[in-house]
């Protein structure tokens, strides 16, 4: 019977069906019978996806034309020597 | 405790010999139409390219050699993306293609600068995590619940623009390495084994960088909960 320490331990290996088959039903057991495990996995879910969104909507302030530049310059340097 | 390792023997088995010729993944069909344009030396591909994974080849750059070097290897990595390109077969997904060729580049200067980073010491436990003994009574079980949280709606909790400030600074917070684990899988949805690749770390490991990660910015969604702030 797994523990809620155990089920904190493995919930990632969880979400991401890396757990094995006895460990799954194991989990799913323990999910069944204790509102507290059961509140973690929600909120790691709900972490995963609320993260995942924020970086999404995030501003991308890469410089471009900046970079693209010395990636040729980097090219041409090379060639010289 | 975890001991974090650069490790290519434990990604042996995954065909670990990281080279510029791609021999990972299945081809993504939406690379497609970018990658006949790079490979006709189409520049403004290419500057689409710098657009779309700049960030994330800092981040596994970060995660490889540290934030000093990281611009510099990302730079390298770019020159030797514009150079393979036409060796670029098309067997892995481009994303994979450029994420091991910026891990390679991080990896040679790493051996160049003769600098180890202990990734232990970058990475290791978090105090007054979720995971420490302390949160649990003897028998395994929560000493107290879980944080409680008033909103538990994505829709409602993505319109508290705090939040979203709140984690940001939390994923900034973290170790390159848990970093980097996190949004490979997370948001750039990696399979474990490219993941293994490109931080050349063991499938172990990354899934306990991950766990660490995710609930790192559990504990920063608590803190808002609780607070309002971050």
């Amino acid at each position: 019977m797994l523990s809620c320490k155990d089920v904190a331990n493995r919930a990632s290996d969880y979400l991401d069906n890396q757990a094995n088959t006895n460990l799954r039903w194991q989990m799913r057991l323990h999910l069944m019978m204790c509102s507290h495990c059961r509140r973690f996995m929600r909120h790691l879910r709900l972490t995963r996806h609320l993260v995942k969104t924020t970086v999404q909507q995030e501003k991308n302030d890469v410089d471009t034309e900046a970079i693209y530049r010395r990636v040729l310059q980097k090219i041409e340097a090379g060639k010289k020597t | 405790m975890l001991t974090l390792e650069h490790d290519d023997q434990q990604c042996a088995a995954l065909s670990m010999h990281l080279s510029i010729t791609d021999n990972v993944s299945p081809k993504v069909p939406d690379d497609i139409p970018l990658i006949e344009r790079l490979l006709q030396r189409d520049e403004q591909a290419f500057r689409e390219l710098i657009s779309s994974y700049q960030r994330l080849m800092l981040t596994v750059a970060r995660a490889i050699v540290g934030d000093v070097f990281a611009e510099d290897v990302v730079q390298d990595a770019w020159a030797s993306i514009y150079t393979a390109l036409p060796r670029f077969e098309q067997r892995s997904s481009l994303k994979t293609w450029i994420l091991t060729i910026v891990s390679n580049e991080a990896k040679a200067r790493l051996r160049r600068e003769s600098r180890m980073v202990s990734l232990e010491m970058l990475d290791g436990d978090t105090p007054g995590s979720y995971l420490d003994a302390a949160n649990f009574r003897p028998d395994g079980h929560w000493r107290h619940a879980p944080a409680h949280w008033s909103q538990e709606s994505p829709e409602a909790l993505m319109e508290e623009q705090q939040l979203q400030i709140c984690i940001t600074n939390a994923l900034d917070l973290l170790p390159p390495m848990q970093k980097a684990a996190f949004i490979l899988r997370d948001i750039e949805q990696q399979t474990f084994d490219d993941m293994c690749q490109i931080l050349q770390v063991s499938s172990a490991n990354i899934r306990v960088l991950i766990h660490r990660a995710r609930l790192s910015l559990m504990q920063a969604i608590d803190r808002y909960q609780e607070t309002g702030q971050c």
